[in-house]
């Protein structure tokens, strides 16, 4: 989904946005409930100048609109791919924005993400999937590499991957595997009245219970086990 | 002198904290092992890859948690990730004084993508909760693996991150990248090269690790110690997150279109340059001055 129409289901005209070198910010508001929007377009690589940029946005919002929620619509192929961007330490880079977001949730900023149309790797771990609720548009995608590199990859052949994608959730890059699996709270579509659910988003309690989610949506069975038996072993005197 | 970079998981576990003191927490006896590679037809292991547990340091109650970069490269599928998720968000309860991952990872496992990112993600939220309940996480970056992808950003939050030279850490391989961008971008065979970009001496030059340690387990040993006296600030703050802006604004001025990291040693008047790759760890250290990265 164009991030114009995303944010019109949103905001209907009730919202304005700057666009500089892919990095998109602004704000609209919902009822009188203002609300910081950050994000991406263009499906973008996240590299150290982009990852800066966000985080300059991110203080800026921080110190001057305090408490405002925060809506992050980050559009990315994924990490930057280049020798200079890891010269550089994209690694520390991409660590800084994570950190900075988790600031925001410390200074009382409710973080939630919309997923509406790319969503890879580690652009998206620094960002989207770090919001206190994540949703996805329907028709987008999340994941690490489609299927075709990731048969290349792991020389595991391309029609295994398929097959065994009908009935696991573990390859495949649509949203469905990804709420299935706990990570995406719902996934919208323009049928539904997003201004509503957005706002419901932002009284909802900000833990994370994905393992609890990809438990109960049967997407992802060992993870809230191995935790909590960890938990046992650990504590018991 | 022992090689912390050729050991096993579990040898550095042993290495590293008080003699007898380290109780593995799901062992491989208890045969957790990934329900999803027997799919794929690969052999699993009964630990997935990991090892993790308590122990203690200098006396002091801690966590450890090391990957074993020969299952699988190290890599974060479901179980290997829930094993680090479940040993993070039992560090408040059990009361530790701080948290170790020795890692050696190419970070998401492949062969369980989507598993494997959403455990990244869920580790680093685990990661920002101790900080904010004053529990450090220290990053441990020296074995073959190094420390890519997800993981390379895992370490990035972090508290401190301690290296030796031949640790690596970056977020996409060389390998990767010359796959994708063409071997003019990065060659992944030329290893002088891979060495001074993504090395521990490297990051250490640009300040984004701590502690840089000779290769020997003593050594790493020493440098846990040093962490665990660390008297940083271990919530993140405003403050902490402007001066490393400020950092990055700066590095980004001066390095701008930079080609090759002598290019930003000779830009930071580091002398004998060429010799850098050459100095043992206390000689690099003197040549280099650094300071702390702040984390």
């Amino acid at each position: 989904m164009e991030i114009n129409t995303l944010l019109e289901l949103l905001f209907k005209k009730n919202y304005s946005i700057d666009t500089v070198n892919n990095v998109v910010f602004g704000s609209g508001s919902i009822n009188k409930t203002e609300i910081a929007i950050i994000g991406t377009t263009n499906e973008a690589y996240i590299g150290i100048e982009m990852a800066y940029s966000f985080v300059d946005i991110l203080i800026d919002i921080i110190e001057h609109k305090p408490k405002i929620p925060i809506l992050l619509l980050v559009d990315t192929l994924g990490q930057k791919l280049s020798h200079y961007d890891e010269l550089l330490g994209l690694n520390v880079y991409l660590g800084h924005l994570a950190k900075t977001i988790e600031l925001a949730r410390l200074k009382g900023h409710k973080i939630i993400s919309v997923v509406r149309n790319q969503a890879v790797s580690g652009g998206i771990l620094s960002t989207n999937m770090l919001a206190d609720s994540c949703f996805a548009i329907k028709g987008s995608n999340i994941g690490v590499m489609n299927l075709p590199s990731m048969a290349r990859i792991t020389r595991i052949p391309l029609q295994k991957l398929e097959k065994l994608s009908e009935s696991s959730p573990l390859f495949d890059t649509n949203v469905e595997n990804y709420y299935q699996m706990g990570a995406i709270n719902a996934i919208w579509d323009s049928e539904k009245d997003m201004s509503t659910l957005l706002l419901a988003a932002l009284d909802e309690t900000n833990s994370d219970d994905r393992k609890d989610k990809g438990f109960k949506r049967k997407g992802r069975m060992k993870t809230k086990h191995i935790v909590s038996s960890i938990n046992v072993a650990l504590t018991e005197k | 002198m022992i090689s912390f970079y050729e050991s096993s998981a579990r040898e550095r576990i042993n290495h590293l904290v008080d003699p007898n003191t380290f109780v593995e927490i799901l062992p491989p006896s208890s045969k957790e092992q990934s329900p999803h590679l027997k799919l794929l037809n690969i052999v699993s292991s009964f630990d997935d890859g990991i090892i993790i547990g308590k122990a203690k340091l200098n006396n002091h109650s801690i966590l450890i948690a090391s990957q074993e970069g020969k299952f699988m490269g190290g890599t974060v599928g479901e179980v290997h990730g829930a094993k680090l998720v479940g040993l993070l968000q039992s560090a408040i309860s059990c009361e530790v004084k701080a948290v170790y991952l020795l890692i050696d990872s190419g970070g998401v496992r492949l062969h369980e993508a989507n598993a494997g990112l959403i455990a990244i993600s869920e580790i680093m939220r685990a990661i920002f909760i101790l900080r904010n309940h004053n529990i450090p996480v220290y990053a441990i970056i020296g074995s073959q693996n190094g420390c890519f992808g997800g993981m390379g950003i895992v370490a990035a939050c972090c508290n401190a991150v301690c290296m030796n030279e031949e640790g690596r850490w970056g977020v996409s391989g060389p390998e990767v990248i010359e796959t994708v961008c063409g071997v003019e971008e990065f060659d992944s065979q030329d290893k002088p090269l891979v060495w001074r970009t993504l090395g521990g001496k490297h990051r250490y030059i640009m300040k984004a690790i701590d502690i840089i340690v000779p290769d020997d387990v003593n050594e790493f040993k020493k440098a846990t110690y040093t962490l665990l006296n660390k008297k940083e600030e271990v919530e993140i703050s405003l403050e902490s997150i402007k001066k490393a802006q400020n950092k990055f604004k700066e590095d980004l001025k001066e390095y701008k279109g930079v080609k090759d990291a002598l290019d930003i040693w000779r830009l930071k008047n580091i002398n004998k340059l060429e010799s850098i790759s050459l100095l043992n760890n206390s000689d690099f250290l003197n040549v280099v001055k650094g300071e702390s990265s702040g984390n």
